[in-house]
């Protein structure tokens, strides 16, 4: 076993894809600068040279082509992104060209193309740098869409992700790059499509998202403490959506909160409420619950910023909520702070 | 040049004549696909796939008829696309907007305006990164100019040194919009020529001539360079559909003229006739129509794709 954050797994999993084939290259604005996309880029110039790791022009719509292009041609781009929010300057280009490009073959071309982008928040990033965006990409047939919590899983989903042969959005949250864990030493891969629990237990299931599974689990620890064991899911993937381990827990537990790391409204927790409410309506003993940011733009300063974002609080209350238990007073507990991992301004 | 005159005007006239198929037979509805006719623009796509050969790689606009009969003459699977057929180039998913046939290096067409230009830029870093010494040809119409997608494909493509040809069929019109209405700027030439890219003209509508032109653009496709060829062309139909509509507001009065007296397929047959004979250009003529009736009637015979092939192949296999 050998210790590596999110980060380091990341940079891992291009280390070794890179290695193994020829065919891919790792490429966008800012990928081979000193600050290296928060270190997952590191050493890859040094090791594959300016063909195979290259800056980009400003031009994220042009490039998104680029990649397109060279996916088509059999080549496996990695084209990364800084910030979630300029995906939307890649829209055109990912869902109109990319996402039908198989499909428009009858099915007889690959388009192996994987887009990294971060999505995250804190410390004033303000409405146009903390977008998540998940129901954009997981709206459109053609487009795969992975959100890894754990350095484990961005490690063997982003080698799966660069072997798969339809296009990846690959979505990774700023606040994981310094989680930590114990990975094989072989690096395994992860199948896409195939969820996790994280945690048993009987009484509600929630399933979380990206940087929510993080506060679901300090929400579960706190609620076993006062004898409420809840079941905690993380799809990892997010379409193609394993509803088969969502809709077994929903079985058994007959609850289910959904926390996203995203808006609510239109939202990817929607999509999982609705199947749930679809096809196991007899099963449901309350209402499900939906967590996610508040319906407003995202503010820059921090009274606000706080109140706009969910966490654990949020989770313990709602699990409370739904069992018709009083809510937990919860000061004195220290959760967690990004105050004491990120001091800014990048 | 006879074998190159014979071989410009039987790709021209496979183009012209297969569209003439297309009018003749549009009305019965059987082909349920809007159509954005090639009809007066076949001499830049004959000489161009000529020049440049079948190895080089091809994106198009939803024109794509001319540029997809002129590189692949694939005329089976083209008008079994059309009819909508699981013989088609995409068992009828595509229709004609979206024609592609990757195995005949025709990589796809698109129905956004500028959206095929990036792609070009992936496609030629593709052969260089191989270091194949093939090219990507990638059409777009003078309305394309003023999408984003224009300026940053030309800016990588010159930065980045990429054997791109572009391709310009430039005849004024954007859908019904006249040039003066849409450009804040008066010269494409001296756009592409502020870039690290080549700059090609031709109005001369002469297939000959554009052949001749991409010889010159090769040589610096082949040293890595990119190039941008200008071309004036006349539409002869409407933009979409099978009327002509030289009458309408928007129309230069000198296009329907062009049409009737410079016809660029006239010309290189009255080129091919005095090169060789009038026996040898309507042999040339006849086997390219018995191969589109037959294409036709093939597409009539064949079978539509089946119902629950429609959720297949939305993601690769």
């Amino acid at each position: 076993m050998i210790e590596l954050t999110f980060s380091d797994a990341i940079n891992k999993a291009l280390h070794l894809e890179m290695e193994r084939d020829d065919s891919v290259f790792v490429f966008g604005i800012g990928v081979p600068d000193h600050v290296k996309i928060f270190g997952t880029t590191k050493g890859l110039l040094e090791k594959y040279g300016k063909k195979r790791c290259f800056d980009s022009p400003l031009s994220e719509d042009a490039m998104t082509g680029l990649a397109i292009g060279a996916a088509i041609s059999g080549l496996r781009p990695v084209h990364v992104h800084i910030r979630v929010d300029f995906l939307l300057l890649t829209m055109n280009q990912l869902i109109n060209m990319a996402s039908s490009f198989i499909y428009g073959t009858n099915g007889n071309h690959s388009l192996p193309l994987v887009i990294r982008a971060i999505i995250g928040r804190g410390w004033g990033q303000g409405y146009q740098h903390s977008k998540s965006l998940f129901s954009y990409f997981t709206h459109i047939p053609g487009l795969i869409v992975i959100a890894p919590t754990s350095p484990s899983d961005a490690l063997g989903l982003l080698q799966s992700a660069i072997r798969s042969n339809s296009p990846v959005i690959f979505l990774e949250h700023r606040w994981l790059y310094w989680a930590k864990e114990s990975v094989d030493n072989n690096f395994p891969l992860v199948e896409i499509g195939k969820g996790k629990v994280l945690r048993k237990g009987k009484a509600v299931t929630v399933v979380a998202i990206s940087w929510m599974v993080v506060e679901t689990l300090v929400a579960a620890k706190i609620l076993s403490e006062k004898g409420i064991d809840i079941e905690v899911i993380d799809p990892r993937t997010l379409r193609p959506l394993d509803t088969e381990i969502i809709f077994n827990s929903v079985k058994k537990t007959g609850r289910l909160i959904v926390a996203d790391c995203d808006w609510i409204n239109s939202g990817f927790s929607a999509e999982i409420l609705s199947l749930v409410s679809e096809q196991l309506f007899q099963y449901m003993i309350s209402s499900p619950v939906r967590i996610g940011f508040a319906d407003c733009p995202c503010p820059t300063v921090r009274i606000l910023e706080d109140e706009f974002y969910p966490n654990a609080e949020t989770i313990i209350h709602a699990v409370e909520k739904m069992l018709d238990k009083p809510l937990s007073i919860l000061d004195g507990i220290d959760f967690y702070s990004h105050e004491n991992k990120f001091k800014g301004p990048f | 040049m006879l074998p190159i005159l014979q071989e410009i005007y039987f790709r021209m006239y496979l183009i012209r004549s297969s569209e003439l198929k297309i009018c003749e037979l549009y009305h019965e509805d059987e082909m349920k696909t809007p159509m954005h006719m090639s009809m007066g623009q076949e001499a830049a796509p004959a000489a161009i796939s000529l020049a440049l050969g079948v190895k080089s790689k091809i994106i198009s606009t939803y024109r794509s008829h001319a540029p997809f009969l002129a590189h692949t003459k694939q005329v089976n699977k083209f008008f079994c696309e059309l009819f909508g057929k699981d013989n088609g180039t995409a068992a009828g998913r595509s229709g004609s907007m979206h024609l592609a046939d990757i195995e005949n290096n025709y990589i796809c067409s698109t129905a956004i305006v500028a959206a095929g230009l990036p792609l070009g830029l992936g496609v030629a870093f593709s052969e260089k990164y191989n270091l194949t010494g093939n090219f990507c040809i990638v059409y777009f119409g003078d309305g394309a100019i003023e999408e984003g997608s224009f300026w940053e494909t030309l800016n990588a493509a010159s930065l980045m040194q990429l054997p791109l040809l572009f391709v310009c069929e430039d005849n004024d019109y954007a859908v019904h919009t006249k040039k003066n209405e849409r450009r804040g700027f008066s010269s494409i030439k001296s756009i592409v020529e502020s870039f690290e890219c080549d700059y090609i003209f031709d109005e001369s509508n002469d297939a000959e001539e554009i052949y001749n032109k991409c010889l010159m653009a090769k040589k610096s496709l082949e040293n890595s360079r990119p190039v941008f060829f200008h071309i004036k062309c006349i539409r002869y139909l409407e933009h979409v559909g099978i009327k002509n509509d030289f009458e309408a507001y928007y129309r230069n009065c000198s296009d329907k003229d062009i049409h009737v007296n410079y016809d660029a397929l006239q010309l290189i047959r009255n080129k091919l006739i005095n090169a060789s004979s009038l026996t040898e250009t309507i042999k040339i003529e006849d086997e390219i129509d018995r191969k589109i009736n037959a294409a036709v009637n093939l597409a009539k015979l064949s079978s539509f794709p089946q119902k629950n092939e429609l959720l297949t192949g939305v993601y690769f296999d």
